[in-house]
């Protein structure tokens, strides 16, 4: 199938295809271990690339005689790497919006395209974050998923409404009070109530608008219409549209999923209880005590993003985060929960730690290939991203990152960046 | 202010630490192992044999006597436990410093410890098996501070090392002093006083004599560089403590015999930071890592030193700061931080090489005794 897929290729691509010099044409990455994380692993295969995505990937993959070549023998070539709670792009002192409901805003609203750090994020092999805002907020609006740029301004946008990022317990903040805790999950789910008695009178506006407008039809088609419009009832009157609730009823219809920040497990459990009451889609964020109760999660088939992986990237552990765990990640794969890691920096340039995290997972039980797994694939499919990112396959944005030894030894370095096809980073290069 | 019963558990706890040496149900054998020296050489299939709580014998095929436990380390690491070179592991927040005394020479550290705490426990699979426990930095002379084990929680040392503070979080508004020079001058007046009228053999006697380390807390590099002298003055031995400062110390440090003890580098992302290590290793400072646990992650001392490794410390630098080099900066060194025969038996089994944080931490013996042992294993 492979051959037969890159002669297609071949043959639509030589007529106007861009120029090899400048500009991400089409690049060949030869001769690596591919773990595409798509399928089982291509000991010694290519990678053909061209305007920015990925043609085609395997072991025999014919490359067309004006591709840019990366000799990649001996290396280990995997998707670009993915932080799922990242702070790259945005001035996490400005993230706080008090307790506020407020899932209508969008974290793209605030970014800063210019922002520190993102060079050196991706010469680490991180090509994709998420931001969400709110860090105090209930319900604190869209999460938005990135690339990584190089600092020119560029907004790499995947999407600018991954999920509604809530909170429950964390806006608490220090305070032990089971009671301030409950608020939290009160509060949200009361939004989650006032929404469905909106959509109650949306949806009553829209059946009572169809049938004025088949009355009024049937009124207009007789021969005495004008004294049949006359006797027409009044015409239903539009209720306002409200923003949040227009966002939270994409939440409720399972749209968008709902990304919700707890830690504790009694924390956890209300998140639970959301998805049983109201069916979201619902991601669990955080989920520090999750290792407590992974069977609760797995057999609700919610996925979670396990963050911070280590309290040294997330600054002072305040009590919010329970008992944390090294162990958490693993123990919830075990279980059976799909698992993703987020560095949860308090700094963006923290992002460049995602191998790390992975590393740190695998040392404390996380089987390697679902550690590997947890910052490309399962975080790409948890974002709803990955008809675009976590994989090396036909199709997909050619964010690659090569690496000299096995990606998740720290002892490995990243030799390459490829980002949208484009080769953004070599080691011992300009950049 | 915590509540009396709080204090009340500490005190308990403290008599915990203060516990003789427990008896070892067990001789160890670890067989077979890579086993790491500070002299940067790997012993190949090597064996420890542990007797009694300390490093019997180390060589090849070494015979056990019956009943001694067999722990097969054959593809594996052997390494001394490491040593964290600064941390609040299990002290309680808030009751660190006594501020109205701003030279706490001879407080003791240990009054603090609630070591049931559960950040005490997490931090035995970690590998690091021995650590420096530090008051805070609000006081000038912020006291003594105590080596001690994790495991069976006994006290290496008791006054191990004097914590100095030239930070502004030693300037308190409502007491002496409130700015930089009243408090190197307090400092000052303090060492100079033990120095040229010796009373008892309190911990600035021991200091200006040589006898105990000092660990100085810094913030910029106008702090290190006024510890660096104050240091020179008075031929103590000195560490510098610092996290703003950690890149210049590069500037000031080489030649004057003081080391440097690293904070968690994790938190400190900056490539500049990460590099610091490496270089100053190779103007010859010697180094140390930290936790300052329970600020950041008391796991991640390891990874601290792999951060580093990566971003150009040499592979055995950073072995030799996790484990010798450590216990020389602290004075510890004749006990542990190294595998000769008759030290403490405090080894660390990994699975794969030590800097590698993927690869995972299999045991841990503290004193003789496993204090953890990876599920499976």
């Amino acid at each position: 199938m492979v051959p037969v897929v890159a002669a297609l290729l071949a043959a639509l691509q030589i007529p106007g295809a861009p120029e090899s010099s400048g500009g991400p044409g089409i690049l060949a990455i030869e001769g690596a271990r591919i773990l595409t994380m798509a399928g089982s692993p291509v000991d010694s295969g290519t990678v053909l690339i061209a305007e920015g995505k990925v043609k085609a990937v395997g072991a025999s993959v014919e490359v067309p005689a004006d591709a840019k070549r990366i000799d990649a023998r001996g290396k280990t070539v995997i998707p670009g790497l993915i932080d799922a709670l990242s702070r790259l792009y945005v001035y996490p002192e400005e993230l706080a919006e008090g307790t506020a409901v407020a899932p209508e805003l969008r974290i793209m609203d605030g970014i800063d395209p210019y922002a520190e750090h993102t060079d050196e994020v991706l010469r680490h092999g991180v090509t994709a974050v998420q931001i969400a805002p709110g860090d105090r907020s209930l319900l604190g609006g869209m999460t938005a998923v990135l690339k990584v740029e190089p600092q020119t301004g560029v907004v790499g946008l995947i999407t600018d409404s991954a999920a509604v990022r809530g909170q429950i317990g964390v806006p608490a903040g220090d305070t032990n009070s089971s009671l301030a805790r409950l608020t939290t999950y009160a509060s949200i789910r009361e939004a989650l109530l006032s929404t469905q008695d909106y959509l109650f009178v949306q949806g009553k506006y829209d059946r009572d608008l169809a049938r004025y407008d088949k009355k009024r039809a049937e009124a207009l088609a007789k021969a005495d219409g004008d004294a049949a419009k006359a006797q027409l009832p009044e015409r239903p009157r539009k209720p306002a549209t409200e923003r949040n609730y227009a966002v939270l009823a994409r939440v409720l219809k399972g749209e968008l999923p709902l990304q919700i920040e707890a830690h504790r497990v009694a924390d956890i459990l209300n998140a639970l209880r959301l998805k049983d009451e109201f069916a979201v889609s619902l991601v669990l964020l955080g989920c520090s005590e999750g290792y407590r109760i992974p069977g609760e999660i797995a057999r609700r088939h919610v996925p979670v993003i396990v963050a911070p992986v280590s309290l040294s990237f997330s600054g002072p552990a305040p009590v919010r985060y329970g008992e944390h765990s090294r162990a958490n990640a693993a123990v919830l794969a075990k279980a059976g929960v799909k698992v993703a890691l987020g560095v949860g920096g308090t700094d963006g340039l923290q992002s460049k730690f995602v191998r790390a995290c992975a590393a740190i997972a695998a040392a404390n039980g996380l089987d390697r290939d679902l550690a590997l797994r947890a910052v490309t694939a399962n975080a790409a499919e948890m974002l709803g991203v990955s008809n675009r990112l976590g994989t090396i396959a036909e199709g997909r944005d050619a964010d690659l990152v090569l690496l000299d030894g096995d990606p998740l030894s720290t002892l490995s370095t990243v030799e390459t960046v490829v980002l949208d096809g484009a080769v953004v980073y070599q080691k011992g290069g300009d950049r | 202010m915590k509540a009396p019963a709080v204090r009340a558990l500490a005190c308990v706890t403290t008599a915990l630490f203060g516990a003789v040496t427990p008896a070892h149900a067990q001789n160890l054998l670890v067989k077979g192992g890579r086993v790491w020296t500070e002299t940067g050489e790997a012993l190949e299939k090597a064996d420890v044999l542990v007797a009694d709580g300390k490093i019997a014998a180390i060589g090849a095929d070494l015979t056990a006597p019956d009943g001694t436990r067999v722990l097969d380390a054959a593809g594996k690491w052997v390494l001394p436990g490491f040593i964290d070179a600064r941390s609040h592991l299990g002290l309680a927040r808030g009751e660190l410093d006594e501020t109205v005394t701003p030279l706490a020479t001879d407080t003791e550290v240990l009054d603090a410890l609630w070591a049931e705490r559960e950040e005490v426990r997490r931090a035995t699979p970690s590998g690091v098996t021995s650590l420096l426990l530090s008051p805070g930095d609000a006081n000038p002379i912020a006291g003594p501070c105590a080596v001690v084990k994790l495991g069976h929680h006994t006290i290496l040392k008791r006054d191990a090392t004097l914590n100095i503070v030239l930070s502004a979080s030693a300037l308190i508004y409502d007491r002496r002093p409130t700015s930089m020079p009243g408090l190197l001058d307090m400092v000052r007046q303090a060492l100079s006083g033990a120095r040229d009228k010796p009373v008892g053999d309190g911990a600035l006697v021991k200091v200006v004599r040589g006898e105990m380390p000092v660990t100085m807390t810094c913030d910029g590099i106008s702090d290190v560089e006024r510890a660096v002298q104050l240091a020179a003055e008075f031929h103590a031995r000195a560490s510098i403590v610092t996290r703003e400062a950690l890149d210049e110390l590069v500037d000031v440090l080489p030649g004057t015999g003081v080391s440097a003890i690293c904070p968690p580098l994790g938190a400190t992302p900056a490539e500049r930071f990460l590099r610091a290590p490496g270089r100053l290793a190779a103007k010859g400072v010697k180094l140390a890592f930290s936790s300052m646990a329970p600020t950041t992650d008391e796991c991640d001392l390891r990874t601290s030193a792999a951060l580093a490794a990566a971003a150009g410390l040499p592979h055995d630098a950073a072995l030799r700061a996790l484990t010798c080099d450590a216990a020389g900066i602290l004075g510890v060194g004749d006990r542990v931080g190294s595998l000769q025969t008759g030290k403490d038996a405090d080894l660390v089994i990994v699975a794969g090489d030590p800097l590698d944080i993927a690869a995972p931490i299999e045991c841990v013996i503290i004193d003789g005794d496993i204090a953890y042992q990876r599920e499976g294993t």
